[in-house]
């Protein structure tokens, strides 16, 4: 177990109110000691002045095929992550991963998944919940469980084949379009169903500015209901895709900058609960066809924290929508930099909106561009 | 990867541009170029979709310019064997080939191979995307009627939202200085079009007055299985150009389909044809576009 002092570091830490500059002691994995003008002792020493030092993110939502899948989640900033249903296993130590357990039975959206005990969120992937009656049900078993619904709103019947969000550039292109409502029908039905059932519904990636409204009005209304978007879908609109780009190539797909602006108002009035990577790594070949035969995917880890930073957030906004909320609905616990709690810490440079520092579990495991093992 | 001229679509070229692709069709089309200007080389013609008319034209351009053709046959080998599309793309390049003519199912292809290989890549039709060389072809044909295209007023009816053809015609033909009308069940008609300057109505009977020139499209059969329309009776009743419709169209106004027709779908058979078909005549200034085309890339 390594022991380190990270020193001067503007420490912003949301459930314990605190934001200003601070040092921090690690040890045997714990957070020692949290102060103004400590010294160290025999610990290794991070200078962190004009630097971040935030709870450790953690991602509500990714895909890990190996272990550089694992590396580019340490080199992101991230100490924790939820996989979908659908990604393979991963046995890394390096940080916590978890997978969540399936909402229905091989995903197929008929059956109810098995709810194994313990389990604190089921999630239906990639795989939409076509049939309400089924959404119903999930809710009404998982609500005296205390367990949290997570699904991916699209009516397939609507989004059919298409790639992009409907609008003047999938147009241009000739890329089929995903009207707006194949989202935003589902997310009205799943809410209507929430307020007859109750329990803990989550809205995985959304993409529409009126789906967010739909939220926000539900919010009001006190339904309990939570959601996150992507960092892409906050920073990239459907013109990503001029000249084919496969960078474009995501799912759900891109759309308009009216829905990015609207995304963003929900980010800052907190609508949106969290912000996830979606990260999917694609293989050298799927980059060797055309657009509609490529599958979709981004490698998001990496370029996560610049997306978010370049959004103009408050810092401690930032934390919240990278940590504590999402490690909340995980089911992990307070994610805090209180003395005591476990050290998941993240250091980031605000200057290049670059992570400095990730430390999960009290140990240093990327620092300054390299991942350590 | 490349700095070789590609023919992938006509967004984006100018009217002079334009001009000159159609002057030059034009010369050959009066037979006053001969020139074997590919003698020498090869041209390869990758279609990944069934097509006879635009590969027979390519294959006619590019033998009568010198050029030797290679058709490289796709369907039911490497393509089904999990090649992909650059892989296949850069196999064909190696041999050594000066322009590769391809056709593809999906919006983009003839763009990825251009990215992917150092070889001058025509389209001849991307999925939804673009079919560059028909737009020219029918804005050739509709020059060579009318002197120029200036405003002349000119409606695209049928499905465009799965129309490559109608993508190309919607950028060229607007350039080159024409108003244009686009028709069609509003299940077939693409989001934002308006938002480009065009008129978009549902109404046939509207849009064909005053037309100088209509460009029916095809329509593909398996549309009525997505619930797109109700029968190809509704069909043709609506959005077909009938005889009664043709029959009230101005006395010179002229009808083209890049073809082929669907004979009583979109198109009545007497209308296609009728002395205001100019159907022939495209297939026919095809070779002298394409030869306009080839030439340049190679």
């Amino acid at each position: 177990m390594s022991a380190l002092f990270l020193k001067h570091g503007r420490v912003i830490d949301p459930l314990s109110g605190v934001d200003r500059v601070l040092d921090v002691r690690i040890s045997s994995g714990r957070i020692l000691e949290v102060g103004t003008d400590l010294q160290p002792r025999s610990e290794r020493v991070l200078e962190a002045r004009d630097l971040w030092v935030l709870p450790g993110l953690v991602d509500l939502r990714c895909t890990l095929n190996d272990e550089s899948d694992v590396e580019s989640a340490l080199a992101g900033g991230f100490t924790a992550l939820l996989l979908t249903p659908e990604s393979p296993r991963c046995t890394t130590g390096r940080l916590d991963v978890r997978h969540a357990n399936p909402l229905t039975r091989e995903l197929k959206g008929e059956e109810l998944g098995e709810v194994p005990e313990g389990v604190c969120l089921l999630s239906n992937g990639f795989a939409p919940i076509v049939r309400g009656g089924v959404l119903r049900r999930a809710l009404q078993y998982a609500r005296p469980l205390g367990v949290l619904v997570m699904v991916h709103p699209d009516d397939p019947s609507i989004s059919a084949r298409g790639l992009l969000g409907e609008g003047p550039t999938a147009t241009r292109l000739g890329l089929l379009g995903v009207p707006a409502s194949a989202e935003t029908a589902i997310v009205a039905r799943d809410l209507e169903v929430l307020r007859s059932t109750g329990g803990r519904l989550h809205f995985s990636h959304l993409t529409c500015a009126r789906s967010v409204q739909l939220v926000r009005e539900a919010k009001v209304q006190k339904l309990e209901v939570t959601c996150d978007v992507t960092a892409h879908h906050l920073t990239l609109d459907d013109t990503a895709a001029n000249d084919f780009s496969l960078a474009a190539r995501v799912w759900p797909p891109l759309r308009s900058a009216a829905d990015v602006a609207g995304l963003l108002e929900g980010v800052k009035d907190g609508t949106v609960d969290a912000i996830a990577s979606d990260h999917l790594r694609l293989e050298a070949l799927d980059l060797e066809h055309a657009f509609e035969q490529s599958s979709p995917g981004i490698e998001a880890f990496s370029g996560l924290v610049k997306r978010v930073l370049s959004l103009g957030l408050e810092p401690k906004r930032v934390a919240q929508v990278l940590s504590t909320v999402p490690a909340k609905l995980m089911g992990l616990g307070e994610r805090t930099l209180a003395q005591q709690a476990r050290a998941d810490v993240t250091v980031i440079d605000p200057r290049t909106m670059t992570v400095h520092a990730t430390i999960a579990a009290g140990e240093l495991r990327f620092l300054e561009g390299r991942t350590l093992p | 990867m490349s700095a070789r001229p590609h023919f992938l679509a006509l967004e984006g070229l100018s009217r002079e541009e334009l001009e000159r692709f159609l002057d030059r069709a034009h010369e050959y089309r009066e037979g006053r170029v001969g020139g074997r200007h590919l003698l020498g080389r090869v041209v390869a013609n990758v279609f990944y979709e069934a097509s006879t008319r635009t590969r027979s034209s390519f294959e006619v351009a590019a033998a009568s310019l010198g050029a030797h053709v290679l058709n490289w046959s796709v369907s039911g080998s490497s393509a089904t064997k999990g090649e992909t599309l650059v892989d296949t793309a850069k196999n064909i390049a190696a041999l050594g080939v000066s322009v590769i003519v391809v056709r593809h199912q999906h919006s983009g292809a003839a763009n990825l191979v251009a990215k992917s290989v150092n070889v001058s890549v025509v389209n001849a039709g991307d999925g939804q995307h673009e079919h560059p060389s028909q737009g020219l072809l029918d804005a050739y044909t509709l020059r060579r009627r009318w002197g120029s295209l200036d405003g002349k007023t000119i409606a695209i009816v049928g499905d465009v939202l799965h129309s490559r053809v109608a993508r190309s015609n919607l950028h060229c033909l607007r350039a080159l200085g024409a108003r244009l009308i686009v028709c069609g069940p509003p299940t077939l008609l693409p989001s934002h079009l308006q938002a480009e300057g065009i008129t978009v109505t549902t109404d046939l009977d509207g849009a064909l007055v005053d037309v100088d020139a209509v460009m029916m499209l095809r329509v593909q059969r398996e549309r009525q299985a997505e619930a797109l329309f109700p029968t190809a009776a509704e069909y043709h009743r609506r959005w077909g150009l009938t005889a009664k419709r043709a029959a009230k169209l101005k006395a010179d106004t002229v009808v083209l389909h890049p073809g082929p027709v669907n004979r009583g779908l979109e198109l009545a058979a007497e209308v296609a044809d009728g002395n205001r078909s100019l159907i022939l005549e495209q297939v026919e200034n095809g070779v002298a576009v394409r030869k306009a085309i080839l030439e340049a890339v190679s």
